[in-house]
């Protein structure tokens, strides 16, 4: 399992979000955990925004199978078609997308509760008792 | 004793007065009263220039002004001695008048008072009645100090402002003073004299024989040698015992306070144990946003992962996902016509058989395995988010812990610190430092009592060695035995003065102990709350509670300390044949309330035995003091300031 690119790349405005979003979290995340961020949260809210000033953020080497399932499965359910896994262009394409969504989503969030950390605490503790985990 | 007049003459604000006291029959007691500032204390302080030429109570207004009186001195012509004094009579008990009067004159230079002479002269009747003069010198010193010794003034001249240092007089002094008015001295000296003439003896009975003139030599070295250790030993208990003093006195003075020490040691413990905790609340919190972090991925991409997992059964269930087969090596099988598998050669059967399999298997999309290879990471990532939800459930409560133990600690932290707003904090450290040094001090001193006993008791039996030396050499020489008899029988004279002291001690500690305690709880009104008052044989004073039996002396209340303080003084006069008045300043500037009527209706009893004067301010002088003393009273005295304001007036109050 392996994306058949050398780079994901964000929105060359994202950058500075992504910033603030790293000294939210004491430790220190990656670029490539901070984009899984961006990207879950836009999946989530099922925002997509395409790249218009494109910008390297991370080598696709530093992905792991884990990170790949996710986007690939997000990929799938998005397009509800399994033939889409043989399109690495729209695969990226629809992660980088959520990324942009998603990071446009913890923009607002900071500005609006200052803290993201506190925010998706409860996010965690509702989708617990939703799902029924323990 | 009593004082029968002062006359005060030029002395600071009394231009010219005399006070007399005629005394009664039944009881002497005299009131002074006078607002602040106009002079009732100048009167203790008259007194003791004249005695003992300081002025020992004197106000900050008053120190640095000139003794001289301001009218006196404005009305003075240049170059003309101007006098100040102060004159006392007092009586004996026998009738016989005592005079002591002091002197000073100035000279008014360029409006500066200059001391131009000074005098001092003591008047007694000898036993025809004749006038003795003994003017300046020692004599005037020895005088006073046979008939009101300077070292224990404060047993007689009471200031109730300064009632809390009045047990703090070392007990050497007290025991000295004792000693002084017992006339024990007189056998100090008679030892003394005696041990002079058994020294001489020894010398006559050296000159007869050159061995007992070595010894005598050695003995009298050893003996030098023991009275420097007696000395150096006087010198470290008295050091020993104002350690004590004060170790106690600086202790009933934090009993107030909180102890600083242990608040600083427990402060200093709380901030790092908050520190420490703050840091491991940290690391927690660092934790659960990691796992948080992560968390939030897993969860939030479950739907999707989710649904292709679905697919994936779907797929499985449809067939569209084979179980693994290795079709290159069906096709390898069939070409060698060999199964290196079970290992022999195929049949017709076992050749169609693989060539239908080969037929049947379609070819796997590369999407499908790749599907397959999802299902266990998924079902993984599932059990993460069920460990992540245990783990950050775990730390969620280890970090409640943190933060409520780092509630309580910052409370206790708190609490300290509004101690240390309520507080001196340096004040109390200081003392607390000061109380230190003196236990340090406390226990040299101990250390150093101890070594210098060994050598005392060393050298005092090499003494009687060389003694018995010299009492042998001496008995074999006829001339030497005769002064070595002397001898002997000065050093059985010095035994017997030495038993005889200690038991006069003894007795004298023991009836000052008796006589207070009958005094005291004749006089006090909570006779249940003590028990008994003993005294050391240094001279300290210590009251012990009923309850416990513990002593109690910083506990006392201050009329309490006051009544301990007078039952002390009026058994130090009774037992050692002291006689002096009382004079007290300000008697119950420090009794609260409920206990001045008490304490003044103890006064007023007190006044049957002994002539006291009691120093007022009106106000202090309320009604339910007056209700109590003016019964006894015997003069009464007001004290005003001239309406210039330049001398104050007394005044009999009929």
């Amino acid at each position: 399992m392996t994306f058949d690119v050398e780079k994901f790349y964000i929105d060359f405005t994202d950058r500075a979000i992504y910033d603030k979003l790293e000294k939210e979290f004491p430790k220190k995340f990656t670029k490539k955990d901070l984009f899984m961020f961006a990207l879950i949260t836009g999946y989530k809210s099922k925002i997509r925004i395409p790249l218009e000033k494109r910008q390297e953020f991370f080598w696709a080497s530093n992905l792991k199978p884990e990170d790949e399932i996710i986007i690939k499965s997000i990929a799938v359910t998005e397009n509800e078609n399994i033939d889409i896994l043989q399109d690495n262009e729209k695969l990226i394409g629809i992660a980088q997308d959520y990324a942009r969504g998603g990071i446009s989503i913890i923009k607002k969030t900071l500005e609006q509760h200052g803290s993201f950390v506190k925010y998706i605490e409860k996010e965690i503790s509702d989708k617990s008792e939703e799902h029924g985990w323990t | 004793m009593r004082i029968k007049s002062i006359y005060l003459q030029n002395y600071r604000q009394y231009k010219n007065v005399t006070l007399n006291f005629p005394g009664n029959e039944e009881n002497e007691l005299y009131i002074f009263i006078g607002k602040n500032g106009t002079g009732k204390t100048n009167v203790l302080n008259a007194i003791n220039w004249c005695l003992y030429n300081d002025e020992p109570h004197l106000s900050r207004d008053s120190e640095g002004l000139p003794i001289l009186n301001n009218l006196a001195f404005q009305n003075a012509e240049e170059n003309t001695p101007v006098p100040v004094k102060v004159e006392i009579i007092l009586e004996t008990n026998e009738g016989m008048p005592i005079v002591f009067s002091r002197e000073e004159t100035f000279l008014i230079k360029t409006n500066k008072e200059i001391s131009n002479s000074k005098k001092f002269i003591i008047i007694k009747k000898d036993k025809k009645l004749n006038d003795i003069f003994i003017e300046n010198g020692d004599a005037t010193k020895k005088c006073v100090e046979t008939l009101v010794p300077k070292n224990i003034r404060e047993y007689f001249f009471f200031d109730g402002e300064r009632l809390d240092n009045y047990f703090k007089i070392p007990g050497d002094v007290i025991k000295q003073a004792i000693m002084d008015i017992s006339k024990i001295n007189y056998l100090f000296r008679m030892r003394e004299r005696i041990e002079n003439v058994a020294r001489n003896f020894r010398k006559e009975a050296g000159k007869v024989s050159d061995k007992i003139n070595t010894l005598q030599e050695n003995l009298e070295n050893e003996t030098e040698e023991l009275k420097r250790f007696s000395y150096q030993l006087d010198e470290a208990e008295s050091q020993y015992d104002m350690a004590e003093k004060e170790i106690q006195r600086i202790s009933e003075e934090l009993v107030r306070f909180p102890n600083v020490s242990d608040l600083e040691k427990n402060r200093l413990r709380l901030e790092q144990e908050i520190e420490k905790n703050t840091l491991l609340l940290e690391e927690k919190r660092k934790d659960k946003a990691n796992l948080l972090f992560k968390q939030y991925i897993l969860v939030n991409s479950y739907e999707a992962t989710k649904n292709t997992l679905q697919i994936t059964q779907q797929m499985r269930e449809k067939g569209e996902i084979p179980p693994f087969t290795d079709q290159e090596k069906l096709v390898s099988i069939l070409k060698e016509d060999f199964c290196n598998i079970c290992g022999r050669n195929l049949d017709s059967d076992s050749r169609k058989w693989i060539e239908d399999i080969i037929k049947k298997i379609p070819i796997s999309s590369k999407i499908a395995i790749e599907l397959s290879d999802f299902e266990k990471p998924i079902k993984m990532m599932y059990d993460d988010i069920e460990d992540h939800y245990e783990s950050i459930s775990d730390i969620s409560k280890e970090i409640g812990y943190y933060e409520d133990h780092i509630k309580d600690l910052d409370g206790e932290l708190n609490q300290i610190r509004s101690m240390y707003e309520n507080y001196d904090v340096d004040k109390i450290r200081n003392l607390e430092q000061e109380r230190n040094s003196y236990i340090e001090s406390r226990g040299t001193q101990k250390e150093r009592i101890k070594q210098l006993k060994e050598l005392i008791s060393k050298k005092k039996t090499d003494i009687n060695s060389l003694n018995d030396q010299i009492e042998k050499e001496g008995k074999k020489n006829a001339r030497a035995k005769i002064f070595m008899q002397k001898v002997n029988f000065c050093n059985e004279a010095e035994n017997i003065l030495d038993i005889t002291i200690n038991q006069r001690l003894d007795e004298i500690k023991r009836k000052i102990q008796e006589e207070t305690n009958a005094i005291f709880f004749n006089l006090i009104w909570k006779k249940s709350t003590f028990n008994k008052i003993t005294i050391d044989e240094n001279y300290q004073v210590k009251i012990t509670s009923s309850d416990t039996n513990l002593p109690m002396l910083g506990c006392l209340s201050k009329a309490e300390n006051e009544l301990l303080a007078l039952s002390f003084t009026l058994a130090l006069h009774n037992v050692s044949g002291f006689d002096a008045p009382l004079l007290i300043d300000t008697p119950v500037a420090r009794v609260s309330d409920d206990q001045r009527v008490n304490f003044g209706k103890t006064l007023a009893q007190i006044s049957k035995e002994k002539q006291i004067f009691l120093l007022f301010t009106p106000a202090e002088y309320s009604l339910d003091i007056k209700a109590v003393i003016e019964p006894t009273l015997t003069n009464k005295y007001s004290f005003e300031m001239s309406s210039d304001e330049k001398q104050t007036i007394i005044e009999e109050i009929k």
